[in-house]
């Protein structure tokens, strides 16, 4: 097996004293502790590690950082996880994606070879047409798409974690500039929080043996030992929190930054946020440099540096700067075997240093000048790379190729925060404009690329965000300004990087990698009239993959531009939005915080077994069994329904009284103490909001219920018209002190008195009685009431005691058939009485007149919330649209149901249930257009048949209402 | 007509007795559903200060004194706070804790049984304030223990920090998507804090802290664990 | 979004702790004519640029407050408890 190790070096980690061993699609890969997957594949020579997301061609490491799309696999049953930093772990099963039948021999490669069937926006060009044929190009499509499988499987150990942190300072980035950032914020008193993608801190200094100079602390150390000295600096640090292989995603409204780290989300709101995210390579345009074996430079040393992984044997680095001779020297002394050197500069003597070039040619480097690469050779992995001089073309033999060009800076999260960005024409790179409020940056991002510069940057954007932040006692910055001026002054010329264009030629010149889209599609797009950069990404998926552009951004627009004629400050850059960086939706939505609402009588209702219903954040039981039962219960006997998820308010004050007129199409002022009325409850425009009872206790004290679902509703609509006015009102939520059920039945009073000592008779308490007494021992507030249209006592009780009282009030009744009875039949007992609920039988544009509500309207009155819309309404002729119905037998129809006349729709179905007391099917109709008498016949529309049904005005049982008077 | 059933000791139970009992809580007492121990009293303090313990708090009674002039006659009474902030007092032979919520709005949580009450009542309705009864409205959850802040920081974006949060302090805010009024409270020198929180989202809240909490280490306590711990000084 | 609303009471707060409850409008006159209600009800000046406007602590104090909002970002300049003369 081929063995690519390099010898143990400083700066790596892998522990070479242990093996691990894992599967790729079934062969066995030797590695070592520390390893990820992709440096142990490296190790072992395996090259391909993925397919293409539409050509299925053979990809292989391109950035071994975690940016680009090439190493998604799948592990242990977790689909599109990025191999080159997914950690390596003994009995792993990892298998590729997005191949069939193998990754070998893929044969939907072939859509590869039928490139012109999918060109750029093909799926609105070929395979819809003959129509009849769609349906099975879908199918196929379909199977084809997207990268991995989802895990069906539920995974309950995996908790997936969300963190609320705080800073004075946030710093994106563990690089030097971002190091040295946070030691002076931490310095200057700041509480920093430095948030880095690496599993160590350092950046690039990690990976080179170059010199650094320009900060005292590490001048004279290679970037190994510099990057190892930050780490121990900060280490030594007190308030600096450091989240490691953490990747910061987004930046949002109020100084927030997101940043996931595994399946924790960080949300971390800053005073301000330093972005030190540095400067990346991009990929080299020429035919097929999406072969396996070409990588960016900082790959190849990253594989040999932190993993001990020799890439290839033969590498050939191209490069357009200084920058990529100083990469070749790194790449040498990580043990790399470089063969040449393409510069695609005339003359590369600008910024050179003479020890790299002396260097390389003592390491027998080939050294080509005006040199680009112009296509790859081989099959499955490059074995040529053919390149063009002033001299002509020839082809070099080669396993590696390092693409070094200039390194651009990391631009996303500054756009998102709203920073600009603009061409550089000294550097020949996009940079950040200036940076919003809030925000910093420093180090490479800024695009300087001088080391000195960078660490300087780095200092004074520390100095600047602790002072900014308003930290006490913070230094000046002045002298961290005045060198950094000083090192740029120093740094020497710039040199610019080389422009993007259409590329040397050929049919797979590849500029987006996750999407497949080349530099002749994008050709064929402007040809269609895509010339403007954000409409090309839209139409060809630029940068729309994995990678969201993080590879293929800038030769996006540098193609655009060649294409179109325009500078690249013309062509600008896409709008960066979050997240910056894949994330799961497990991740981002959290810990399934779903939060649950529980009556005091809960653990009595769940012992019965009963089927239960949510309505809103509430458990209640539907019923119990037999709603017929239950039913029948309430009628005959006597039955107990727990009500205590209806709202309660307590409105006190001199004022209330009169507030409650003010809210209220009826008057509450005139209530007597020791009384309880209806009320129903109308917004400005005089739709009705709301309905319940209103008592009153004293003068000054009124208790007021509301609906179940819309108590909060209520509670902030009656704080609001309270607010600011001077009003002596008080309003407090009494909805959880109060556990609630409703007795209700012919047998009420006979239970009531065994668990009281108060007077409950019909000449004490009659119908719309209130009072305080108490009641098993425990104050209690009784409301006589009759929703369910029977002898009733809606009985309030401290929510402690709830369950101790619904116990009494079961024992005391169990000789009289006590039952209890759920939401469902207390459904269709109110139903039988005609009795409204609001939002099921009103909706968003009901009226008081036109719910049959009409006789609360006090005309009256003065003015009232929704008196100008109801005396408008009744000007125009409202009257009550809400009528009940009745049809002899089943079906019964569904709530909404149209009813029709001549084909129009002259109405729909409220409320409808079958009564079993009455065995006939009840129900209640909005009709919009009449005639509203009983006894009129209408025509409903269920399931596709028709049920005949006479409106009913009165209600279906005691009209009169004689039994909940008793 | 009545029967022993209006004269025999009502049965007080907490929000979190159905979590409770499914956890194995013993009962302070037959008419008193609150956890007094889960069965391993020493096990209930090491846990407190080597991890982290969430308690239910109680019974107490709690006392909404709201109006303008309900502040003035608590100081007069030495029962008032600063603003914003928390304190314990005594009211007679009554310990309690005032939390000053607003300029007009302080929370009692005062010991159950107490005379506090009607005195309290009184002085505030004299000075045209008003005492809303909520003792069963709230419940009371205590979460003490060097990992309360890791546990807290998962549901709740106010800055905890103990340089940031005074002992004492007050904040009203979301915790795991529910209100909670909550006030940092270290027991002698372990990190802690007390949340009030609606009565019928309380098992909720209780058990999102007990699965957050499995990975720091969170246990249930009762009532012993935290009197053992404060030394005497629940109140 | 995620901007941060200062409560005169509880502080900067994260914008979905409260609810917004609409621009701080005047409310007509009892006896106005029917278009006075329907633009009351229905018209809204929705600016580009600051704006005054209610909000509630719904998941906090649970106090009514008004503050002024510069809509374009989201910057909110001031807030403060409404006054007699603030209120409908």
């Amino acid at each position: 097996m081929p063995d690519e190790r390099l010898r143990a070096g400083l700066a790596e980690r892998i522990d070479r004293s242990q093996r691990i061993q894992f599967t790729f699609d079934g062969r066995d890969i030797e590695g070592h502790p520390g390893d990820t997957i992709g440096s142990a594949l490296a190790a072992n020579g395996v090259s391909t590690l993925s397919r293409s997301f539409k050509y299925h061609r053979p990809r292989g490491l391109l950035c071994a950082a975690g940016r680009c799309p090439n190493c998604l696999v799948n592990v242990d049953g977790t689909p599109s996880v990025r191999a080159c930093v997914e950690p390596a772990l003994d009995g792993m099963a990892v298998t590729s994606q997005n191949a069939w039948p193998s990754l070998r021999f893929d044969l939907v490669s072939l859509s590869d070879r039928f490139d012109r069937f999918l060109p750029i926006g093909f799926y609105y060009k070929v395979f819809h047409r003959p129509r009849f044929m769609w349906p099975f190009f879908e199918h196929i499509l379909r199977r084809i798409a997207g990268l991995g499988v989802l895990d069906a499987t539920a995974h309950p150990e995996r908790v997936e974690r969300t963190r609320h942190l705080h800073a004075d300072v946030a710093i994106v980035g563990g690089g030097p500039a971002g190091c040295l950032a946070a030691l002076e914020a931490a310095a200057g008193g700041a509480r920093v929080i430095l948030v880095d993608d690496a599993p160590e801190l350092g950046g690039h200094l990690r990976l080179t043996s170059a010199a650094v100079r320009g900060d005292p602390r590490l001048d004279g150390l290679d970037g190994i030992a510099a990057a190892a000295r930050l780490r121990e600096l900060l280490a030594e640090t007190a308030g600096v929190t450091v989240l490691s292989e953490a990747t910061a995603f987004g930046i949002y409204e109020g100084g927030l930054l997101a940043a996931a780290q595994g399946t924790i989300v960080h949300r971390i709101r800053a005073r301000r946020i330093v972005l030190a995210t540095g400067a990346a390579e991009r990929p080299a345009l020429f035919d097929r440099n999406d072969l396996p074996g070409i990588m960016l430079g900082s790959g190849v040393l990253r594989l040999a540096r932190l993993f001990g992984v020799r890439a290839g044997r033969r590498a050939i680095v191209l490069t357009d700067g200084p920058w990529g001779w100083r990469s070749a020297v790194d790449l040498l002394d990580a043990g790399v075997p470089v063969t040449a050197l393409l510069d695609a500069r005339e003359d590369p003597s600008v910024g050179m240093d003479d020890s790299l070039h002396a260097r390389l040619v003592d390491a027998g480097v080939e050294i080509l000048v005006d040199a680009v690469a112009v296509s790859g050779r081989g099959r499955g992995r490059i074995s040529g790379l053919r390149v063009r001089t002033s001299f002509g073309e020839r082809t070099l033999p080669t396993d590696l190729v390092a693409m070094c060009l200039r390194p651009e800076p990391v631009t996303a999260l500054a756009g998102q925060a709203g920073a600009q960005r603009r061409w550089d024409a000294a550097l020949g790179v996009m940079v950040p404009d200036a940076p919003p409020d809030g925000v910093l940056f420093a180090g490479h991002v800024e695009g300087a690329d001088d080391l000195a510069t960078v660490l300087a940057s780095g200092v004074l954007a520390g100095r600047l965000a602790v002072r900014e932040a308003g930290v006490e006692g913070a230094p000046d910055p002045a002298p961290a300004l005045a060198a950094l001026e000083s090192a740029r002054a120093s740094a020497g010329e710039a040199v610019a990087a080389m422009p993007v264009g259409k590329g040397p030629g050929g049919r797979k010149q590849v500029v987006c990698v996750c999407e497949d889209v080349t530099v002749k599609e994008l050709t064929l797009g402007v040809y269609e009239g895509f010339d403007d950069l954000e409409t090309m990404k839209r139409y060809s998926t630029t940068t729309m993959g994995p990678c969201q552009g993080k590879m293929c951004h800038s030769l996006a627009a540098g193609v655009q531009a060649e294409l179109t004629g325009r500078t690249r400050a013309e062509v600008g850059m896409t709008t960066s939005r979050p997240p910056y960086h894949p994330v799961s939706l497990a991740a981002l939505a959290g810990p399934h915080l779903d939060p649950v609402r529980y009556t005091a009588m809960h653990d009595r209702h769940a012992a019965l077994d009963p089927t239960w219903i949510d309505m809103g954040d509430w458990k209640r039981p539907l019923h119990y069994g037999s709603v017929a039962d239950e039913c029948r219960a309430v009628r005959e006997r006597v039955g107990l329904i727990d009500v205590s998820t209806l709202g309660k308010l307590e409105v006190r004050g001199a004022d209330a009284g009169e507030y409650l007129d003010w809210l209220h199409p009826n008057r509450f002022s005139d209530l007597k103490v020791g009384r309880v009325r209806y009320r129903a409850m109308t917004d400005e425009a005089g739709v009705v909001l709301d309905d319940g009872t209103v008592a009153r206790f004293e003068a000054d004290r009124f208790f007021v219920s509301t609906g179940t679902g819309t108590l909060d509703a209520v509670d902030q609509w009656m704080r609001w018209w309270l607010a600011g006015t001077g009003r002596d009102v008080v309003i407090t939520n009494t909805t959880n002190e109060l556990a609630a059920m409703n007795l209700a039945g012919p047998r009420a009073r006979e239970v009531l008195e065994r668990i009281t000592d108060a007077d409950v008779s019909k000449a004490a308490m009659p119908y719309l009685a209130a009072a305080e007494v108490r009641v098993a021992g425990v104050p209690a507030t009784i409301l006589r009431i009759g929703f369910v249209g029977e002898l009733g006592y809606e009985i309030h009780v401290p929510a402690d005691y709830g369950a101790h009282v619904w116990d009494a009030l079961m024992e005391a009744g169990r000789d009289l058939g006590i039952a209890p009875f759920g939401v469902e039949a207390q459904r269709v007992l109110r139903l039988e009485k005609q009795h409204l609920i609001v939002s099921q039988d009103t909706d968003a544009l009901s009226g008081p007149i036109e719910s049959g509500l009409g006789w609360l309207v006090k005309a009256d009155k003065p003015d009232f919330v929704g008196r100008a819309a109801i005396a408008h309404a009744e000007s125009t002729g409202a009257r009550a649209n809400l009528i009940g119905f009745e049809a002899p037998g089943r079906p019964v129809p569904h709530e909404g149901a149209g009813i029709v006349r001549e084909g129009k729709l002259i109405g729909r179905v409220t409320s409808a249930k079958w009564s079993p007391f009455l065995e006939k099917t009840i129900g209640m109709a909005w009709m919009s257009i009449g005639p509203f008498e009983t006894g009129t016949p209408i025509v409903i529309r269920h399931d596709g048949r028709t049920v005949v049904a006479t409106l009913q005005a009165k209600p279906f049982y005691d009209p009169e209402g004689v039994r909940l008077r008793a | 007509m009545s029967t022993t059933l209006t004269t025999t000791t009502p049965i007080r139970r907490s929000a979190l007795a159905g979590p409770a009992a499914r956890l194995g809580a013993n009962w302070i007492d037959e008419t008193t559903e609150w956890a007094a121990d889960y069965g391993d009293v020493s096990a209930e303090i090491a846990a407190a200060t080597s991890a982290c313990v969430v308690a239910d708090w109680g019974p107490t009674d709690k006392l909404a004194v709201k109006g303008p002039g309900g502040r003035r006659v608590l100081d007069e009474l030495g029962i008032g706070a600063p603003l914003g902030a928390t304190a314990s007092a005594v009211l007679g032979e009554t310990p309690l804790r005032s939390w000053a919520l607003a300029p007009d709005e302080t929370l009692l949580i005062v010991a159950a049984d107490g005379a506090a009450a009607g005195t309290v009542t009184a002085a505030v309705e004299a000075a045209a304030g008003t005492v809303t009864n909520l003792s069963s409205g709230l419940a009371g959850i205590r979460v003490v223990g060097p990992a309360a802040r890791e546990l807290l920081i998962e549901i709740c974006a106010v800055d905890l920090a103990a340089d940031r949060f005074a002992e004492g302090r007050i904040a009203m805010a979301p915790m795991g998507n529910v209100r909670v009024t909550f006030a940092r409270r270290d027991v002698r020198d372990v990190p802690g804090f007390e949340l009030l929180v609606a009565r019928d989202q309380a098992a909720y809240l209780f058990e999102a802290l007990l699965h957050l909490g499995a990975i720091h280490g969170v246990r249930p306590v009762g009532q012993r664990a935290i009197d053992a711990l404060s030394g005497g000084t629940r109140w | 979004m995620s901007f941060l609303l200062a409560c005169p009471i509880c502080g900067p707060r994260d914008v979905y702790e409260f609810r917004f409850g609409g621009e701080i409008l005047r409310r007509p006159q009892p006896d106005a004519d029917e278009q006075d209600w329907v633009a009351y009800r229905y018209l809204r000046a929705n600016p580009a640029g600051q704006g005054r406007e209610w909000w509630f602590h719904r998941l906090g104090c649970r106090r009514w407050f008004q503050a002024e909002r510069d809509t374009t970002d989201n910057r909110v300049i001031d807030t403060w408890f409404a006054g007699e003369d603030g209120h409908v």
